[in-house]
């Protein structure tokens, strides 16, 4: 699934460490969902998208799911 | 993170548990209090010194678990960071499917191993059956638990 992660994260100038942490993940699963080998689940979804105060379709592109 | 806390409390003590009684096992077992009970003696040995390394290894890996588990409880940050680990979903799932995949290919390996063993020794066609059947009672348990929970 595309995301809008990395390019949220470079605006911010967070690194996949800090962005995992502020999530209460790992690293490697940040990569894996930006790289868009890794489908996060709907409660990390959200708490990605609410950390960058967005819209978990704001952050994540569903169209391919469509 | 308190009940997490908690629960690195608790493995704390089932490590320390551990250690001690794997501890008295080496002693008890270099004392010659245990012996294997296997009656050549140069086999004996070997199979004493595998036991002993065996014994010796789980309790280098329990001590690394405790000394993980005691750095974490005194760093806040270091608490955060193996919870994240520890929960962490894709982690998860790679377990959920390496495991799977492994429970798979085991009870097709030991499907084949029960025939082909049936020819040579029926002690070990019989273990390989046994094995299956205990796996599979296990896991047609587990599915019923989960299909109950989810």
């Amino acid at each position: 699934m595309k995301t809008r992660i990395r390019e949220l994260r470079k605006a911010r100038k967070l690194s996949q460490e800090e962005l995992a942490e502020a999530v209460g993940t790992t690293r490697q699963t940040i990569t894996s969902i930006e790289v868009g080998k890794y489908t996060a689940s709907l409660p990390l979804a959200y708490k990605i998208a609410h950390y960058f105060g967005l819209t978990i379709e704001e952050v994540f592109d569903f169209s391919e799911i469509e | 993170m308190e009940k997490y806390k908690k629960s690195l409390k608790l493995q704390n003590v089932l490590l320390i548990l551990g250690i001690l009684c794997l501890a008295a096992v080496q002693v008890l077992s270099f004392c010659g209090v245990l012996t294997p009970a296997v009656q050549d003696e140069h086999w004996a040995g070997f199979w004493a010194g595998l036991v002993a390394g065996a014994a010796f290894g789980i309790t280098i890996l329990f001590v690394i678990g405790l000394v993980i588990n005691l750095r974490a409880l005194r760093n806040e940050a270091a608490l955060k960071k193996l919870y994240a680990k520890e929960h962490d979903e894709r982690t998860a799932q790679i377990c959920y499917y390496a495991q799977s995949w492994a429970y798979r290919i085991c009870t097709l390996g030991l499907l084949v191993a029960i025939v082909i063993a049936g020819y040579f020794s029926p002690t070990v066609s019989l273990t390989c059956l046994a094995i299956v059947f205990i796996q599979s009672v296990t896991g047609a348990l587990f599915k019923l638990y989960w299909h109950k929970r989810l």
